[in-house]
């Protein structure tokens, strides 16, 4: 194998790696769809027991989809820098 | 990437430069959307009436809104923060639903931009903590309930503004993503509908929450 060959190769497996690590990541996307569901079922069973206090469940739903949202979010960026830089 | 003719790009593209500034897509964009909002702020001030227009109406909605807001989590302290977050409000939402003009970029999915306003959110809630609580139990507070708990505390408190800063960027920049791949494979139609989602209705939501955790970043120091 001449050099430039193993550069060419080494660079490759680089790049499938990162792909496979882009992919792996985004496993992580399982975590915050458990806890969106769970959050939008209870707010469900809030409002069908409280229809009056529906604007502040509203409010207390969208925080709480965003705080678990984010660990799903930093999966994503993860997964756009492997794919985009590498 | 270069996959054919599959264009995507994470960071803002250069324009031009000026004495060596750099001045980029984003940050044009955010210009244009600072004046507009400045433009039509000093239009709906200079000719306020007691009888509103359906102009002031709408402003006068929207800042009856942000003020209820932050009353609802800290009350009594509506008007005092109402410029930073209203703020906060129109510039991030004017941002994400720009995405929907084609050949604009959205500033929010500019990393810089998430980050820089993380930080302004950071820093006020840092300094509205050492007001109101004074220096020393400010200091003390990270090293509770026991001393080895301080690192912990202080990592806590730094993952806040990265967080806030990524979500945003994260789901602004994969809208965009997602948009432009459904562009290249499919031209018509469907792209169109992708906006409306992830610019109109997500952006706003987005916007939304970007509001809230200020607001709940600056409470949970103010105690």
């Amino acid at each position: 194998m001449t050099p430039e060959l193993i550069q060419q190769w080494g660079e490759i497996i680089i790049r499938a790696a990162a792909l496979l690590g882009a992919g792996i990541a985004m496993v992580a996307g399982i975590g915050p769809g458990i806890g969106e569901g769970f959050v939008g079922g209870k707010a469900v069973e809030a409002v069908a027991r409280q229809p009056e206090a529906k604007s502040d469940i509203y409010t207390t739903l969208i925080l709480g989809d965003a705080i678990a949202e984010s660990t799903g979010i930093y999966a994503l960026v993860i997964a756009l820098l492997l794919i985009f830089t590498t | 990437m270069n996959g054919g003719g599959l264009q995507i790009s994470l960071g803002p593209k250069v324009v031009f430069e000026i004495a060596g500034i750099p001045f980029t897509n984003t940050l044009i964009t955010g210009f244009v959307i600072s004046l507009i909002i400045v433009g039509v702020g000093i239009l709906i001030s200079r000719r306020a009436t007691v009888v509103p227009g359906r102009l002031q109406a709408l402003a006068e909605m929207f800042i009856v809104g942000v003020v209820g807001l932050i009353d609802g989590i800290m009350p009594n302290q509506g008007r005092r923060y109402l410029p930073m977050i209203g703020t906060i409000f129109l510039f991030i939402g004017f941002s994400n639903l720009i995405g929907t003009v084609p050949f604009m970029v959205s500033p929010t999915s500019d990393i810089n931009v998430t980050v820089s306003y993380a930080i302004v959110v950071f820093l006020v809630s840092q300094y509205v903590g050492v007001k109101s609580k004074g220096i020393w139990p400010y200091i003390k507070a990270y090293f509770q309930p026991v001393f080895v708990m301080a690192p912990l505390n202080i990592i806590s408190e730094l993952a806040k503004p990265v967080s806030h800063a990524f979500r945003l960027f994260g789901n602004m920049l994969a809208g965009a993503i997602i948009i432009a791949i459904a562009m290249y494979f499919i031209p018509w139609v469907i792209p169109v509908a992708l906006m409306g989602w992830f610019n109109l209705f997500s952006g706003f939501i987005q916007a939304f929450i970007f509001g809230i955790l200020a607001i709940v970043y600056i409470s949970v120091q103010e105690d």
